[in-house]
């Protein structure tokens, strides 16, 4: 085997991965191969030098991503929620007929009031006071309608003479 | 006396990474935190060792954390979570390293100060920056191998456990990256003589 075709061997050997007798010997009779182990131990201490540089900030960028991504679902959820939420409260109203209807009921008119004054003799005056004192009305004969909306909540009632 | 009370204090240790890892399984972000401060310098140091650069290191590291979220219920809690780290990192550093641009030529590292040998003249740092992008010429399965081996100070086993590989594969690897390493550098600094 030629000193070329030990320098697998070789550079094992150089990181302390392999030992024998065989290559032991041939390294106490071969200088280039002696000087191949050196130069290759001296690339592997090269290789560990530097300290890294400074750490970035990899834990803040890290959970900054993961809360974007957690919580950006949840707030987009959230919103998707209420906006059905809305839009259902509008289609229901839109969609109410009985709702509708009693806002369409027309109000009747107050009844108009005219009072009439005469010139009524001192003795007559009395007189009218006794008779004209106030007699209890009987009550107007009243309607009460009564709208039943789809909700349970809302009850509306019209009341008219 | 004290080597008893390293074991305890490894135990409690693992048994605190434990619950820890079972709080961050549970949707608790703060023990997710932990978890991600408590390996963020190793993660970083590997993939700046992989990638050679700051900048991609961090952009690495990100990955593996997130992967880590992503993943954390399959992480089995009998086993050290720094073997699943490393073997991850090696994958994004090695993903990463596929599509960042090409790294820079070994030629201009310049020699400071003429000495007797090109070797002798070349300062300490300048030797560590030639070595380190000399590494990014070699394939990326034996870039890692050395890598772990050589600088990060893993056993061969525990190399063949992170990359995934048998003993013998990863002892071929190393021997390759080693003589690959060893020519590419001696071809340098040999033109640097003539």
């Amino acid at each position: 085997m030629t000193c070329a075709e030990r320098e697998r061997e070789l550079a094992l050997y150089a990181g302390g991965e392999l030992s024998n007798g065989d290559l032991e010997g041939h390294l106490d009779r071969c200088a280039r191969c002696r000087e191949y182990v050196d130069g290759m131990r001296s690339l592997l201490g090269d290789l560990s030098l530097g300290d890294p540089p400074a750490l970035p900030p990899i834990a803040t960028a890290v959970m900054r991503r993961i809360r974007r991504r957690r919580y950006g679902w949840a707030a987009l959820a959230a919103s998707a929620a209420a906006a059905s939420v809305l839009i259902a409260a509008i289609v229901g109203m839109v969609s109410r007929p009985v709702a509708t209807m009693s806002y369409a009921l027309p109000m009747p008119a107050p009844p108009a009031v005219t009072v009439v004054q005469r010139a009524v003799p001192e003795a007559k005056r009395r007189l009218v006071r006794q008779v004209a004192r106030p007699k209890p009305v009987p009550p107007a004969e009243s309607v009460v309608v009564k709208l039943v909306t789809d909700d349970p909540n809302v009850i509306i009632y019209w009341i008219t003479d | 006396v004290n080597a008893k009370a390293a074991a305890l204090n490894v135990g409690i240790a693992e048994r605190s990474g434990s619950d820890t890892l079972v709080r961050a399984r549970r949707g608790d972000l703060a023990a997710f935190e932990q978890i991600v401060r408590q390996h963020e310098r190793t993660v970083f140091r590997l993939a700046w060792r992989l990638l050679g650069n700051a900048d991609d290191a961090a952009d690495a590291a990100q990955e593996v954390f997130l992967k880590l979220y992503r993943g954390i219920d399959s992480i089995d809690e009998a086993r050290e979570l720094g073997p699943w780290l490393y073997r991850v990192t090696v994958n994004a550093a090695t993903d990463l390293h596929r599509r960042r641009r090409p790294g820079r030529p070994l030629d201009d590292v310049v020699i400071a100060t003429p000495g007797p040998t090109p070797e002798q003249a070349l300062l300490e740092g300048q030797r560590h920056e030639l070595a380190r992008r000399a590494l990014d010429l070699l394939p990326p399965k034996e870039r890692a191998a050395i890598v772990l081996r050589d600088i990060e100070g893993l056993t061969t086993s525990e190399v063949a456990e992170t990359l995934g590989s048998s003993e013998t594969t990863v002892r071929s690897q190393i021997s390759s990256a080693r003589v690959k390493l060893k020519r590419i550098l001696d071809g340098l600094l040999t033109r640097r003589r003539t």
